[in-house]
């Protein structure tokens, strides 16, 4: 916080701006030296789990051999670019991509509003007891481990399951729901509402309780309606939270949960199920192209990279929300 | 103790140069390696020699040496294998078990056995770099460019140097017969480890696997089991409509062991070879007859509709269940399971395995393919770098070729789990009808090693009396065996390490690609007719006939050994 307020004089060169800054620093740090040290473990732990390993990503420009090492390792032909211009030509390469988008936009544009609705829809409930009975029960798939959830799905979406005999009178095809290719998405997207929405909707509610209760007493006198304080009054006043965690999400929009998938996909449905990140365990984990692989993930990461920075910029310009 | 070394490198020397000279004029029979020595029984998985092992090392004898056991070592080794849930369900390891403890004792090495979950955990290690001392993998298949990669790697150290010396034994069984000479050297003559071989000459133990068929359901409809497509298809219908079976053939891999593929003229699916010429099952025109015949199949309801996503639980309580009436199965865990399962409350169930498929018009010929194993099995007990007492790595991993060693780790201890009866030694009560209720693997699974793999010959006489207990077993074989599969069988051709990222690229894609198109020609999701053309030419466009000129020349290469 200090470091923030520390603004250079505009009149000083740039070198002598820098050289005060830091003597702003070191004072506060001998002040405050307690709360450094409180910051220090963290610090340390990005440092040794975050940073450090990303030195392996230049194995993506290498033909990695485990006892040549990282650094002992041959760069790949191509300028070291070779798994990479693989990766482009590759017969998989749209679908995978494809997929991805597919995949992680829906959940986007389906489950991002749906913990907000909830939110709101909970927020309006009057009676206490009733609210927290429906907030437990749907907080509970999120404490069941994804391979269990997962084995859930399978159970009732395949053929005589519970959904897909549910589903059959409107016009679902017959046999395994996981065995068609066009109902991957849809069954993934809305088991991960399912499991995800009470959980997403708490930091929502927590945000609700901030809001002004003076704001609605003063609409009630102004005749609003309940419809019209929660659209003037109530979203407004969580707009900043909705903006924050959108920009955070935009950043793992290539990330499709990977445990996922992998559970629920089979050799069958690949046409619309396989994503960039189970492409990157077969090829890697199974067929020891760890290069290769490492190629395919550090381009994903990259896509991400940039479409947080880029979010950001954007939502930085059009309200005063932003990251950093 | 130091002379005694210093004739003993003396000695490996003089052998070195002989074996040198032997490997050029083929192996039939190294002279320096074989003379003078009394137990030869152990190569052809005869076991019957009731000799004890060699008793000691004599250094003035112009024979390889001899090793004796138990060694006099302080050396603790740890060892990497593939999860086995035979063992792991009821010990924390194999040392734990009796027969690890009987090897350790019998030995004189202390081993600490690992146990990793699947090829992605091996995967990990080699990438960790972090070795155990002895890793038994099928590194030729698996291993990211293949076995030489892995010496050059230096996962793998070669144990040429330590052959006559610390594993005479080894050494005497491998040269004793040509195809495992060549099987267990790389191209460039590196002896990379110690093999699990399959022994036994006439090839049962190489058949393990086939179509499993209700016969009892063929009998009181009154057919013979089918040996030709049309005669599945009527099989099947009646299954369909007499039986009440619902999916009449239930099991995911419908291309396994060229059973679909071979009346069409085409040994598998995948690799195979017709007059030593290496093609790609899926890489042919006539796979369209067979995608054809499947796709027919499919559409009236003769195989499993959710065929792609069944799983094992699945498909074998199908079969029990009467859901369906065929499969493919091994004889073991199944044609012996079922029928010992399902016979407690329905003494008329019956199962066993039918004959490999000729074309319609040529019933009666023997079939292209089968399924066949090959007898040296891909996975080799290897020496890492990491191992620092690698002659004692050696002799230990030797000891399953002694005539000692082929007793343990084929039978177990003897007077518990087996006994000598007229030279043969048969297993016990303890493990044929276990009074614990394991079944049979499971109860193998404590003594001995003769069910799974490891540094020995497989020995007949496990095959004889676990995989043929049951007549049904023995008329699967028979069916199963009676092919031309050795003729077309690809085996022990190694890619090169030059070419094979390019292949694993190649293959990587392909694979994916045609198990998908597969399962969209047999659905139906894509027209075969209109689509073929297109398919062909996605392959080729994959570089498939790249792979394929690959596989050419690691087999010509392996022919030339």
């Amino acid at each position: 916080m200090t470091a923030n307020t520390a603004s250079p004089d505009k009149s000083a060169s740039k070198d002598s701006a820098f050289r005060a800054y830091w003597r702003k620093v070191k004072i506060d740090m001998i002040k405050d030296f307690d709360a450094y040290l409180l910051v220090l473990p963290v610090i340390i732990y990005y440092l040794i789990f975050h940073y450090k390993p990303m030195y392996g990503a230049i194995i993506a420009f290498k033909n990695y051999s485990p006892a040549a090492g990282v650094m002992g390792s041959p760069w790949a032909s191509n300028f070291g670019m070779q798994h990479f211009i693989s990766f482009f030509s590759s017969h998989f390469f749209v679908r995978v991509i494809r997929n991805t988008l597919v995949i992680s936009l829906t959940s986007l544009i389906v489950g991002f509003p749906a913990p907000i609705i909830l939110a709101l829809l909970l927020n309006e409930v009057r009676c206490d007891k009733y609210k927290r009975l429906v907030q437990t029960i749907s907080y509970l798939p999120h404490f069941i481990s994804t391979v269990v959830l997962c084995s859930i799905i399978v159970i009732f979406t395949k053929q005589g399951g519970l959904i897909n005999q549910m589903l059959i009178p409107f016009g679902l095809k017959s046999g395994d729901m996981l065995g068609h290719a066009e109902y991957f998405v849809p069954v993934y997207v809305i088991s991960g509402i399912w499991s995800s929405v009470g959980w997403g909707s708490i930091i929502y509610l927590a945000a609700l309780t901030g809001i002004d209760q003076e704001l609605y007493e003063a609409a009630r006198i102004d005749g609003a309606n309940r419809w019209q304080q929660t659209i003037h009054i109530t979203l407004p006043g969580i707009t900043g939270t909705i903006v924050i965690l959108f920009i955070l999400r935009m950043g793992s929009v290539m990330n499709v949960g990977f445990e996922k998938v992998m559970l629920l996909y089979n050799s069958g449905i690949y046409e619309t199920a396989d994503v960039i990140s189970t492409y990157v365990y077969r090829r890697g984990l199974l067929d020891f192209s760890w290069s290769y692989s490492a190629a395919v993930g550090l381009f994903n990461s990259a896509i991400n990279f940039i479409l947080v920075v880029t979010f950001n910029k954007i939502s930085s310009k059009v309200s005063e929300y932003s990251l950093w | 103790m130091l002379s005694e070394k210093n004739i003993g490198r003396v000695l490996s020397a003089v052998l070195a140069a002989s074996t040198a000279l032997n490997l050029g004029g083929c192996s039939s029979s190294p002279a320096s390696s074989t003379g003078g020595n009394s137990s030869g029984g152990a190569s052809n998985g005869g076991a019957s020699s009731s000799e004890q092992a060699p008793a000691s090392s004599n250094t003035e004898n112009p024979t390889p040496a001899e090793v004796s056991y138990p060694l006099d070592t302080n050396a603790k080794f740890t060892f990497a294998l593939e999860t086995e849930t035979q063992v792991t369900s009821m010990y924390t390891g194999l040392s734990d078990t009796p027969f690890g403890q009987a090897l350790m004792e019998q030995t004189g090495v202390d081993v600490e056995y690992q146990y990793l979950l699947d090829s992605s955990a091996f995967s990990l290690l080699f990438a960790s770099g972090d070795l155990p001392d002895i890793i038994q993998f099928k590194f030729k298949d698996k291993y990211a460019g293949g076995v030489e990669q892995a010496i050059m790697d230096k996962v793998i150290v070669p144990i040429n140097d330590y052959l006559t010396t610390a594993a005479p034994d080894y050494y005497r069984v491998v040269t004793s017969n040509e195809t495992w000479h060549k099987a267990v050297r790389t191209s460039k003559g590196d002896y990379y480890g110690f093999a699990f071989i399959l022994g036994g000459d006439d090839g049962f133990l190489q058949v393990t696997n086939g179509a499993v068929i209700r016969d009892d359901w063929c009998r009181e409809l009154g057919i013979d089991l089918p040996e030709t497509p049309s005669e599945v298809y009527n099989m099947l219908k009646l299954f369909k409509e007499k039986k009440g079976a619902t999916a009449p053939f239930s099991y995911p891999n419908l291309f396994e062991n060229g059973y679909f593929t071979s009346w069409a003229g085409i040994p598998y699916a995948e690799w195979y070879k017709i007059d030593e010429k290496v093609g790609y099952g899926a890489y042919t025109p006539e796979m369209k007859e067979v995608y054809l015949y499947l796709n027919k199949l499919y559409s009236e309801g003769l195989i499993d509709p959710n065929y792609a996503t069944l799983n094992t639980d699945t498909y074998r309580s199908n079969f029990m269940n009467g859901v369906s009436g065929m499969q493919f199965r091994n004889l073991a865990g199944g044609i012996a399971t079922y029928i010992e399962t399902m016979r407690a409350t329905d003494p008329d169930w019956s199962c066993t395995g039918g004959p490999y498929l000729v074309a319609d018009d040529k019933k009666g010929t023997k079939p292209m393919s089968g399924q066949r194993k090959e007898s040296v099995n891909s996975g080799f007990s290897v020496i890492t770098s990491a191992c620092k007492d690698v002659e004692t790595a050696v002799k230990f991993l030797n000891y399953g070729y002694t005539d000692a060693g082929h007793l343990l780790y084929n039978f177990g201890i003897e007077d518990v789990s087996y006994e000598m009866k007229d030279n043969k030694p048969i297993y016990t009560e303890e493990v044929t009808k276990n009074p614990e209720g394991l079944g049979m693997q499971y109860a193998l699974a404590k003594y001995c090693r003769a069910w799974g793999s490891g540094p020995f010959i497989q020995d007949i006489g496990y095959g004889e009396q676990y995989n043929f207990r049951l007549p049904e077993q023995k008329t699967a074989v028979e069916n199963w065996a009676n092919t031309d599969a050795d003729k077309h069988f690809l085996q022990y051709a190694n890619i090169s390490s030059a070419n094979a990222a390019e292949y694993a690229n190649i293959m990587s894609e392909v694979k994916t690609y045609v198990e998908e198109m597969q399962i969209k020609f047999v659905t139906g999701q894509v027209s075969i007719e209109e689509e073929y053309d297109n398919y062909m030419n996605t392959l080729k466009n994959m570089n498939i006939e790249k792979a394929i000129a690959f596989y050419q020349e690691a087999l010509d290469e392996f022919n030339s050994r």
